[in-house]
């Protein structure tokens, strides 16, 4: 076997793509946080929300 | 890990059984029905904790504990029970499983538990038994479940399920967009209604504000905002609510809903371009297969350069068009990307005049119950109704078309469906008019301002509900795109090494096809698997191919995944009778393969057909010890197995038994499988057939023929050489070798067909017994009774000399 699943290179190359990209870096982490755990549609959209908050405060 | 010996005690068919592979190949063979998969799960559950035929499709009612142990035992689960002697990675070491606790592995020693789990989580993915089963889920399978399926071998469930819950996510951020856009054009228009103005600009909304401000003798404001519109004015006037519809505004919305119904030829006009649009769609596909396409065609036109061959296929083009053809593709790709985006506006464009018509009705049906308060109108609120459905309908205009969510009832049907003029505006006017009209300017520019206050924080909240809105699509799009094009990319470095292997496989198998190459390609959730056609194209694996392919692509493309998942940690690959529509030439090649990029595996095969287990053994796939023959089974003791004996032994013992048909079959089906061999391996001419088939009489009469021919011609190069003493050898093989011949027959079966061995199972014993005799002795012509080898034909190409010979070189002559 690889050193890593194929499910962990996927997962790595696209918290990598999140980091890079200005409008995401901020949940990038809160993110994969999420996704390492227990998750479903609303739980991303409460993210999401969240920072959109946030954002259009600033 | 290479299993050096099994022990499975009531497992499945198994009541108790042994065998000591000794970490070599090991071929089971006998009759369906027989137990032979029994021991297929038997491994797989000493490896896994699970019978994989016990899961899955159409197995829901079962379970490991109650049909996983002999049928006897199921209140004994404690004595059924695999065990076995593994080598894994140089260590001998013991492990076994029992029913009763299936997560649970003992591993003597102990110590080297976490080290043999290692080895095992891999197995746990399942990819080291290949049935006939898995080969359809990966060759003739719909592109979804064969996906499926390999993901779930590459263990990507979780990516699938991550995949999908973003789609979701991005979805719903689509339709909350659409609906903020929408919402926030009604607010804009409920302003310009109110202050009769046309455009939407902050300057034309303040110089009407400020010239209403006038009329109260306030001086004028220099930002817009519902708190400051009636700061500084003196007068105080009682007058409309947010609540009740000022006259002013009343009229204003019949003037609004003149405007709206006004578009309805023109909105017609975009539905019908909208639903040509989806259907040229729906026609053409799926458009998620178009984003991936192109960037196929753009890597080929990059990858191109000045040349002429297509870097996937190898194909060679006349100069330039290859360009030109992908050129073109991709064109035509743009076009298709184009109408998806013309979509999504055309559907925003009438979702927002379906919107701004629903809220000019609503208000329009609030004015009639406030200046009516006894009239109902049906015909309006059933329209209101249909209006939203529409509305729903254009937040995902795709999937509505395709999957029957589009409204029943047309729109422009719809707006037509209720006399506008007569019966909503008319009534309105006439209640209007016998409140009268008999309103100062000052109450008007009051009343404005009222209700300014209201719909300006309506806009504003609309306002940020849009921006945060259109953040949130950005965002979940983005999230989406950039998951999947991690996933295309991992998997793409995984397919390319997976498919480079899976060529190389099948091109060995079939040396005739040179040219065989594959694609494999991930699209949403599909999994595509495309094969080139005798440079014909690609198509799907099952479309053109025959089954025997189909059945070698499957055995492949399980090598090639297997090869890269297992990285050598279970060296172990069991195929549980795959090789079932493959020809017996093709079989010999399958056997060169397994044996030339396979070398240091331990194969556990298992077959119904003899015919094959014996083509294993003369291709030194498995020796004779492990020849494990299945020839009956009972519920009461489990597979009847026998280490094969001799074919000359077997057909005694029929002979013994008078069955002359059994011992004939045997016969007929071992010659021709070993005279198909000889004729491969001495060069031997068959006669044309267009059907490709031959029989006994066509292999046999070819094989004698090259003998024969072989043992003239290099008699021939020996005479006048002084090479007497090989002459003279030569001359003695030849003169037994006629003999044998002569009595077999075999030379007359091409041409008489009452010397057929058709006729064979019509004998009696007595007849038969001579028939047998002169096969063994026949067989033994071209065998070595040194070495045990089939003679074989090697040429030296520069001096066309070719040298018949066996292994050890005791049997040698050329020509």
């Amino acid at each position: 076997m690889p050193e890593k699943s194929v499910s962990q290179l996927i997962m790595d190359d696209f918290a990598k793509k999140l980091e890079n990209d200005g409008l995401l870096k901020p949940i990038a982490a809160h993110l994969m946080d999420l996704f390492a755990g227990k998750y479903d549609e609303a739980s991303i959209t409460n993210v999401l929300a969240t920072q959109n908050n946030e954002d259009t405060k600033t | 890990m290479k299993i050096l010996k099994l022990e499975a005690k009531n497992i499945r068919g198994i009541k108790r059984l042994l065998i000591e592979p000794n970490g070599q190949n090991i071929v089971i063979f006998g009759p369906n029905g027989t137990g032979k998969s029994a021991i297929v799960d038997a491994i797989d559950f000493l490896l896994t904790g699970n019978i994989a035929r016990l899961a899955g499709e159409g197995a829901k009612s079962l379970s490991l504990k109650e049909h996983g142990c002999h049928v006897d035992s199921r209140k004994d689960l404690k004595n059924a029970i695999v065990a076995a002697s593994v080598q894994v990675a140089g260590k001998k070491l013991d492990i076994e499983r029992c029913i009763n606790k299936p997560s649970v592995l003992k591993v003597i020693p102990e110590k080297e538990r976490d080290f043999v789990e290692s080895y095992l989580a891999v197995a746990k993915l399942g990819q080291c038994v290949l049935s006939r089963r898995e080969i359809l889920q990966y060759i003739t399978a719909e592109a979804g479940k064969r996906a499926k399926q390999i993901m779930s071998l590459l263990n990507l469930s979780d990516i699938e399920r991550l995949r999908a819950t973003l789609v979701t996510a991005r979805n719903k951020a689509d339709t909350n967009y659409k609906s903020a856009e929408s919402s926030l054009v009604i607010e804009k228009t409920d302003i310009l209604t109110t202050l009769s103005i046309s455009d939407f600009s902050e300057e034309q909304i303040l110089k009407k504000v400020n010239e209403l401000r006038d009329t109260l003798g306030a001086a004028p404001v220099s930002t817009l905002s519902p708190t400051n519109l009636k700061d500084g004015i003196k007068i105080y006037l009682v007058g409309a609510s947010n609540d009740v519809l000022s006259t002013q505004q009343i009229e204003a919305l019949i003037d609004q809903g003149k405007r709206v119904v006004g578009e309805k030829d023109s909105i017609s006009e975009r539905l019908s371009e909208l639903r040509g649009l989806l259907s040229e769609i729906q026609k053409e596909g799926k458009i998620s297969q178009y984003h991936l396409y192109k960037r196929l065609f753009e890597s080929g036109i990059s990858l191109l350069g000045g040349a002429n061959e297509c870097p996937l296929c190898g194909r060679a083009w006349e100069d330039g068009d290859l360009k030109v053809f992908l050129q073109a593709r991709s064109k035509q790709l743009e076009i298709s990307q184009t109408k998806e985006a013309k979509i999504a506006d055309i559907s925003l464009e009438i979702k927002k005049w379906v919107d701004l018509y629903k809220h000019v009705l609503d208000s329009l049906e609030k004015a009639t119950k406030q200046l009516s308060p006894e009239r109902e109108n049906s015909d309006l609120q059933e329209m209101i109704a249909k209006l939203a459905d529409w509305s729903e309908a254009m937040n995902t205009p795709i999937e509505s078309f395709e999957t029957s969510q589009w409204p029943t009832i047309d729109l422009p049907t719809v707006v037509k469906s209720i006399e506008f003029e007569i019966k909503v505006i008319a009534p309105i006017e006439a209640a209007l008019e016998v409140k009268g009209k008999l309103i100062s300017k000052q109450q008007l520019a009051w009343d404005t301002l009222t209700t300014l206050e209201g719909q300006w924080r309506k806009y504003e909240r609309a306002l940020e509900t849009r921006n945060k809105k259109a953040l949130f699509k950005a965002r979940a799009a983005a999230i989406l795109e950039y998951f999947q094009e991690s996933r295309d990319q991992v998997l793409e470095r995984i397919y390319n090494a997976v498919k480079s292997n899976f060529d190389t496989y099948h091109k060995s198998i079939h040396p005739d096809e040179a040219g065989f190459t594959s694609k494999l390609s991930h699209v949403e959730a599909e999994l595509i698997l495309e094969v080139d056609f005798f440079d014909r194209g690609m198509f799907p694996p099952h479309a053109l191919h025959s089954e025997g392919h189909q059945d070698s692509m499957g055995l492949c493309l399980f090598l090639a995944l297997n090869k890269y998942l297992t990285r050598d940690r279970i060296d172990m690959i069991i195929l549980d009778d795959v090789v079932m529509s493959i020809d017996r030439g093709h079989r010999r090649a399958t056997c060169s393969m397994l044996k030339s990029y396979f070398p240091d595996k331990q194969f556990i095969i298992t077959t119904h057909e003899t015919a094959w287990a014996r083509q294993l053994k003369t291709e030194k796939i498995v020796s004779q010890k492990n020849m494990l023959h299945f020839i009956n089974w009972n519920v009461d003791v489990g597979p009847v197995c026998e280490m094969e004996k001799d074919l000359w032994g077997n057909i005694k013992d029929c002979l013994a038994k008078d069955n002359v048909p059994e011992a004939a079959s045997q016969l007929r089906r071992n010659a021709e499988c070993f005279f198909e061999n000889v004729c491969d391996l001495t060069g031997a001419s068959l006669p044309y057939r267009g059907n490709h088939q031959w029989t006994l009489g066509d292999f046999a009469s070819a094989a004698v023929s090259a003998y024969k021919r072989s043992i003239r011609q290099a008699k021939a190069k020996l005479r006048g050489k002084g090479l007497e003493e090989k002459l003279k050898k030569l001359t003695e093989i030849e003169a037994k070798a006629n003999t044998v011949i002569d009595k077999s027959l075999v030379e007359q079966w091409a041409i008489n067909a009452n010397v057929h061995y058709n006729k064979w199972v019509e004998s009696s014993r007595e007849e038969f017994e001579p028939v047998v005799e002169s096969f063994k002795d026949l067989f033994d012509l071209f065998m070595c009774n040194k070495c045990g080898t089939t003679l074989s034909m090697s040429e030296n190409r520069s001096t066309q000399k070719k040298v018949i010979s066996c292994e050890c070189g005791e049997l040698s002559w050329s020509y």
